[in-house]
């Protein structure tokens, strides 16, 4: 396959309102993620991935836009608790030329033990809205966006699997914002041997978003 | 890939028995660089059992000889059950409790779903704690951030 190097956005024609009452709507902090991605596709191209997941797939757009440019090389699947997201992001997939194998759970439940150490590309865009706990998985659309105390209670389930997750090149691309506390993440993952960049930020009406990429240290 | 190790007392969970009740063949490009590089992380019995449940087992060897990479011919045959091969309705037993897991469009569910007598109990828990924050609420001004659909409201790029 040529290689490209920009990433066009996928085309999600195919989600209606109605879908969109369940689903996140693709938006700025959807396409800032593919913006980092493109903006590291070098980097990710010399670690030869062949495994790409993404948790939390929502409508698809983002693990399909890398696997556009990644291309058939690679494995591409996703994961999320809400099975229409799963459904969608598959389609999403498919409009694109992008064969996604998803799967619907929490976070990576019932999956990990089997992909353990083989995510070459792990990609989370998480709930990361501060609300309060409650709200915490309270429906379909809560699920794409309370992120309970600091908007950090979904991450922060994540996090202890992402040493075991990543291959030995693992990346892990994380979409945040100001108010989760990037600085505490970067050194809750660097106590365990990773080290943190900030690649993009970017400021949307009132929230200061950014894309922080984890690597193990001394792996770059 | 999925086990059902998440299921109180369970050991490995895995493998977990296909039971397919509506397959369909997909049309994929063979890339022969894609599956070269997935064997090694294959888990051969697995994939021998998965492809059994699926009538597939015919066309695979027993045990991965080790000139796999020079075997053009078996090659294309894991391309075809790896990934054109389609189970789009059945479902995943566990192999331990026998609990199934369905896959529906194509997609497993492997939620761990709640006994409904537990569930009954948590949805009775929830509906009085929305009853004590309605109460709440309705005494106190709402500080609560705007919700990120109101603010993003922007074409995509």
């Amino acid at each position: 396959m040529d290689q490209v190097d920009k990433i066009k956005t996928p085309d999600f024609s195919h989600i209606t309102s109605e879908d969109l009452n369940h689903i996140y709507e693709p938006s700025e902090d959807s396409f800032l993620l593919i913006d980092a991605l493109e903006k590291d596709l070098a980097f990710i191209r010399k670690r030869e991935p062949t495994v790409c997941l993404e948790v939390g797939t929502g409508s698809g757009v983002v693990i399909t836009a890398l696997g556009s440019v990644l291309g058939p090389q690679c494995q591409y699947m996703g994961t999320d608790i809400n099975p229409r997201a799963c459904s969608i992001t598959q389609e999403t997939g498919r409009a694109n030329g992008v064969n996604i194998a998803c799967v619907c759970t929490d976070l990576v439940a019932n999956v990990i033990d089997r992909v353990k150490g083989t995510i070459d590309v792990l990609l989370f865009n998480p709930p990361y809205v501060v609300t309060p706990s409650e709200e915490v998985g309270q429906g379909d659309l809560e699920y794409t966006w309370a992120g309970g105390v600091k908007g950090r209670e979904v991450l922060d389930r994540l996090l202890p699997s992402v040493e075991a997750l990543l291959s030995p090149k693992g990346l892990f691309y994380l979409l945040v914002l100001k108010e989760n506390d990037p600085e505490e993440i970067a050194s809750i993952m660097e106590s365990r041997g990773f080290s943190c960049e900030c690649l993009m930020r970017r400021r949307t009406g009132p929230e200061n978003l950014m894309v922080l990429r984890f690597c193990r240290k001394g792996s770059q | 890939m999925l086990t059902s190790k998440g299921i109180k007392n369970v050991k490995e969970g895995f493998p977990l028995k296909i039971q397919a009740e509506e397959v369909r063949n997909v049309d994929i490009d063979f890339d022969r660089e894609f599956i070269s590089r997935t064997i090694p992380k294959l888990d051969w019995n697995a994939l021998i059992f998965a492809a059994q449940c699926v009538g597939h087992q015919e066309d695979l060897p027993e045990t991965l000889p080790e000139s796999y990479d020079n075997d053009e011919d078996l090659l294309k045959k894991l391309h075809h059950i790896l990934l054109e091969v389609e189970v789009v309705n059945g479902c995943l037993e566990c192999p331990e409790t026998k609990r199934k897991f369905p896959i529906s469009n194509g997609i497993p569910n492997i939620l761990m779903i709640l006994p409904t007598i537990v569930l009954l109990q948590v949805l009775r828990i929830q509906e009085r704690l929305q009853e004590l924050q309605l109460s709440v609420k309705s005494q106190t001004p709402d500080h609560r951030a705007r919700k990120p659909q109101e603010a993003r409201k922007s074409p995509p790029i």
